[in-house]
């Protein structure tokens, strides 16, 4: 199978060529926002496949941990999305992995993850008031 | 009637109603539509009258609307007991069904000039002096608005009056975490917390529901106007004050939690002095921490209004990829504790 362009730089293309060659043409205010909506996501996908799956391998790791009892497919997504769920389920029902450092740590470093790719100016530092 | 008009249908039904409600001849001299909400069409209407041009919005159910939001039927009527508090909002006229759309319910309301955009409101060097006084203008507003009181206004909503606005809070979040397409441990990790630390509750009162910045005019002289008041309920002071902290409101100006204006503490000081009212450090950090996740998980519902092919707009695609924002702000104000 082709490979080459890859995804992420098909995505990169897209994204400098609605930033650089279309959007200074629109002249529609709404439009021209738009425009600038679709490079940023474009641009942010590109980066998402890019780390993706390192993010991914990160999440599954600090979660099996935390729920040690349920049991892991071999398909990374379908995993993520069973252990997600049961963490949310043990949540609801009060009982919650005992480790709550542990676990707050973990949330706040799949939300870190996250906005590293999708509003990476996004300051992620405890004291933003100063 | 010119023939330029976007929808020269609804311009001449307009000029016909005018004429009917206002008892003169007018004339439709431009009209178009605004950029609005989710949950109505806005447009702008320039008249000609026997005492010179005005110019107004002509407001209008949308086709479709969210779960909290309120019709223009009843947004007219909470307008109005918020003008008679003596809130600085554009007044309203002739409410009637069917003018735009058949059902559909619509008014007018009166232009106001100003700057509405949240990142001009808190960083424009033209608004700097606006800015000085802007904390205190909303504190006055908000305790204002928050004199309307079920009491006085028995019937000012269709829905039932919630005997606890805490408990009406966390049920309505409980639902849009039970609507999600996927898991969000990090939503409902913060949200167990929310119940286990409940505030008490004071008073319920008319609140806007939606009062942030980015929802009011803003011109040199600070305050012109209050808008948007599509998610008004029946709530309780502490909920507003939160809203208006949520850190996607702050455009960029972290340091001033208050809507990018004012700390927290100067704010709740502008607001005892107007409203003669406390409002607690602890009832405002639970209600900044359920806006928080009140606002992460409607992002992320927006996005579903795109994937299921309600919406066409590619920002509600954007706004859904911004949930984690919000989920991080709610989990770091955990850590902070208040």
């Amino acid at each position: 199978m082709q490979e080459r362009p890859e995804p992420r730089a098909v995505l990169e293309a897209l994204s400098r060529f609605l930033l650089e060659e279309l959007q200074p043409e629109v002249t529609d205010k709404r439009l021209a926002f738009r425009v600038l909506i679709a490079a940023h996501l474009a641009a942010t996908v590109a980066a998402e496949l890019q780390v993706r799956g390192t993010h991914a391998e990160a999440e599954l790791l600090r979660l099996s941990a935390l729920l040690p009892d349920v049991p892991v497919s071999s398909d990374v997504r379908v995993a993520l999305r069973d252990l997600n769920a049961a963490l949310v389920e043990r949540l609801v029902q009060g009982n919650p992995p005992e480790d709550d450092v542990a676990l707050r740590a973990h949330l706040r470093l799949t939300l870190a993850d996250a906005l590293s790719v999708f509003s990476p100016r996004f300051d992620t530092a405890l004291d933003i008031e100063g | 009637m010119p023939a330029s008009f976007q929808d020269p249908a609804l311009a001449g039904r307009v000029e016909a109603f005018l004429k009917a409600a206002r008892g003169e001849d007018v004339q439709v001299v431009a009209m178009a539509p605004l950029a609005g909400g989710a949950c109505q069409d806005m447009h702008r209407v320039e008249l000609q009258t026997s005492q010179g041009p005005v110019r107004l919005v002509l407001r209008s159910d949308a086709r479709r609307s969210l779960p909290a939001s309120i019709g223009r039927r009843e947004e007219f009527s909470v307008v109005e007991a918020a003008r008679a508090a003596g809130v600085p909002t554009p007044a309203v006229h002739h409410l009637s069904e069917g003018l735009v759309r058949p059902g559909a319910w619509a008014y007018f309301m009166d232009w106001v000039d100003g700057e509405a955009i949240g990142r001009r409101v808190v960083k424009a060097q033209e608004l700097s002096a606006a800015r000085k006084r802007l904390p205190t203008q909303l504190a006055q507003a908000l305790a204002r608005i928050h004199t309307v009181t079920p009491r006085a206004h028995p019937n000012l909503f269709l829905r039932p009056l919630p005997e606890r606005p805490v408990q009406g809070g966390l049920a309505f979040v409980r639902g849009m975490l039970e609507a999600l397409q996927e898991p969000h441990p990090e939503l409902e990790y913060v949200f167990q917390w929310l119940a286990a630390n409940t505030p008490h509750d004071a008073g319920v009162c008319l609140i806007h529901g939606d009062f942030r910045t980015g929802n009011f005019l803003v011109t040199q002289e600070g305050l012109a106007a209050v808008l948007d008041w599509e998610f008004a309920r029946w709530g309780t002071p502490a909920e507003d004050i939160g809203w208006l902290c949520v850190r996607d409101w702050r455009f960029g100006q972290n340091s001033l939690p208050a809507g990018g204006l004012a700390t927290r503490e100067a704010f709740l000081e502008a607001y005892a002095r107007a409203s003669g009212t406390e409002v607690s450090r602890r009832a405002l950090h639970w209600w900044e921490v359920m806006g928080n996740v009140r606002w992460a998980a409607g992002s992320i519902h927006q996005g579903e209004r795109y994937l299921s092919g309600e919406e066409s707009d590619l920002e509600y695609m954007a706004i859904a990829r911004r949930a984690p924002e919000m989920a991080w702000e709610a989990l770091r104000l955990l850590e902070r504790k208040g």
